[in-house]
């Protein structure tokens, strides 16, 4: 279970996610049943199978143009911090 | 009784009511109702019914546009400017549309009337619609019970005459097992007929959006009025809006121009008593009519639900990754911590559980040392089941189940159990991963006056002669036309 539980907390970090301390148990047990089932794949052969792309001929390409885009203030509509026209973000680099 | 979009067209062209008048009844019916439903995640009063004194004045002209002056409603997952767009999420509790989904727009072209946004699982993660930040839909035939998800808010209001019609998204089923909980018709069309823009994303792969409503025909209505190419979208299908109401209401056709394959191997896996009777008797049925129904195998179908919990999670990981709170989204204010730990503390807080957990299976099956036995066997495994479908479909026009293998739940029964959860979806999801057209109808009530659905799955790109098929069994079928009361 400790190994479950270090798993979980891996994960949760490379997905910028904190799991409460009173939901880890039922979260680690349901993750790993979940991660049994898919490995119901494990079985299938599939060495003959090549990854095909999954684009279809029917796909239309557009000509590289510039095309009509959101304003400055419509793409800052939702910004929780802004700043003038940008979006505001807390400090990134030291300064020396 | 049910009213059609069909019947609204024709009363509009008798003069029995003016859009003014219908829209004040499903307001009010909302108004009175839909707190026993919660349907709705935002009604549009005011804007509604100004639209309609705006449509009373040109009624006289729309004769040949069915979805003119029609009460229709969108899952609050396809973005309409200036309004809110929630995905029924705390994340985007806030968050305001800047620009209008393709669907809506085309939608809006037609002079329907939009209603509101429609509840659903939390960015259409669940089968249940009890993970919504604004807490679960009930099922208008019971409410004890879930209207299946995750757009149970759609199809909960279309079922309890709350609204004509709604746009959905099905991604695993999302369309298609809720019409089935909820007595009414939903279609998934063919990945890539209509343009994903503006619709906020889940799997990009596998996300489809589509009609949920009364009949086979509104269906048709609706689908011919959202497909057609859109450049925004990369996946968009270059292809010409289908023409399929025409061809369902103008051609000959009949049972005995169709073949039905029914995949029985794949249905031992477990069907409730009473669905798998309802179901047996119809095979029979189609039999004596003429229809020819063979017995197929799809010997991979068995591994899709977890193909799908590998790909599916997989692009919702990196699709949302883009809620960290900077540009938009939940966002706590603190002085303390730096960057990383405030888009930790934003996500964490602003997503809810069944989210989180999907994101992290899919960097879990996307992180170094997994990759390859996780998201590209998933993969090759879809390869072989779209294979399946293609040698399938040299024998048979459709394929026919039952859409899900159990009846609606009660709410609260499985939401501990996310596995159990993902299991009922076994035979919707095999449709998403072979990009096939799919279609729920009501084929009954059981004992307990619960819907029971009947799924058929098309072939590629051929919309048509799936709903042709439905159109038939529909008429055969001859669900109530009576509401749900509750």
């Amino acid at each position: 279970m400790s190994s479950d539980r270090e798993l979980v907390n891996k994960i949760s970090k490379l997905s910028r996610l904190k799991i409460d301390e009173s939901d880890i148990d039922i979260f680690v047990k349901n993750f790993k049943d979940i991660l049994e089932y898919i490995d119901l794949l494990s079985s299938v052969d599939t060495n003959s199978e090549k990854t095909q792309d999954t684009i279809q001929k029917d796909y239309a390409v557009r000509d590289d143009t510039t095309i009509d885009k959101l304003s400055n203030d419509e793409v800052l509509l939702n910004a929780p911090n802004k700043e003038g026209k940008f979006f505001a973000v807390k400090k990134v680099i030291e300064s020396e | 009784m049910k009213r059609t979009i069909e019947d609204i067209h024709k009363g509009y062209s008798k003069k029995d009511f003016s859009p003014s008048e219908l829209i004040q009844e499903y307001l009010s019916k909302i108004k009175n109702l839909d707190t026993k439903i919660n349907s709705y995640t935002e009604v549009f009063d005011d804007k509604v019914v100004k639209h309609a004194k705006e449509l009373d004045k040109i009624l006289h002209k729309n004769e040949n546009n069915f979805l003119f002056g029609v009460p229709i409603s969108l899952k609050d997952i396809f973005l309409v400017k200036d309004e809110k767009c929630t995905c029924s999420s705390k994340m985007l509790k806030n968050y305001v549309s800047n620009y209008d989904s393709c669907v809506y727009e085309k939608l809006s072209k037609r002079n329907i009337l939009l209603l509101g946004k429609n509840n659903m699982d939390e960015f259409a993660m669940g089968s249940s619609t009890e993970t919504s930040f604004f807490g679960p839909t009930m099922n208008p035939w019971d409410i004890s019970r879930v209207p299946g998800g995750s757009s149970g808010g759609s199809a909960a209001s279309v079922s309890a005459g709350f609204s004509c019609a709604s746009l959905g998204t099905d991604t695993g089923g999302s369309i298609r097992q809720p019409a089935s909980f909820c007595g009414i018709v939903g279609l998934k069309p063919t990945y890539g007929r209509v343009s994903r823009f503006g619709m906020i994303a889940f799997s990009s792969s596998l996300d489809q959006a589509g009609p949920l409503a009364n009949s086979v025909n509104d269906a048709a209505i609706i689908l011919d009025s959202v497909t057609g190419f859109d450049s925004r979208d990369s996946t968009s299908l270059n292809l010409k809006p289908t023409n399929s109401y025409n061809s369902l209401i103008n051609d000959t056709y009949s049972f005995s121009d169709f073949t039905f394959g029914v995949p029985s191997k794949l249905l031992e896996i477990g069907l409730d008593d009473e669905i798998k009777y309802k179901f047996d008797e119809l095979i029979k049925n189609l039999k004596k009519l003429g229809a020819k129904v063979i017995d197929i195998d799809l010997p991979y179908a068995k591994y899709a639900v977890a193909t799908y919990y590998i790909i599916a999670p997989s692009e919702a990981s990196s699709n949302l990754s883009r809620f960290d709170g900077i540009r938009y989204g939940f966002s706590e204010e603190s002085e303390n911590g730096d960057l990383i730990e405030s888009y930790i503390n934003n996500r964490s807080k602003g997503f809810g559980e069944e989210v989180k957990r999907r994101i992290m299976l899919g960097t879990y099956s996307l992180s170094s040392g997994y990759y390859d036995a996780y998201y590209l066997k998933a993969i090759k495994v879809k390869q072989l089941i779209s294979n399946d479908f293609k040698n399938a479909f040299s024998n048979v026009n459709s394929i026919l189940t039952p859409t899900c293998p159990e009846l609606p739940f009660k709410l609260g029964e499985k939401k501990n159990d996310p596995l159990k959860m993902y299991l009922s979806d076994i035979l919707t999801i095999p449709a998403n991963l072979a990009q096939l057209p799919s279609i729920s109808i009501p084929l009954g009530l059981s004992n307990q006056n619960l819907p029971i659905g009947i799924q058929l799955t098309g072939n590629r790109l051929d919309e048509v002669n799936l709903l042709k098929m439905a159109s038939l069994l529909e008429k055969e079928i001859n669900f109530t036309k009576e509401l749900p009361k509750f």
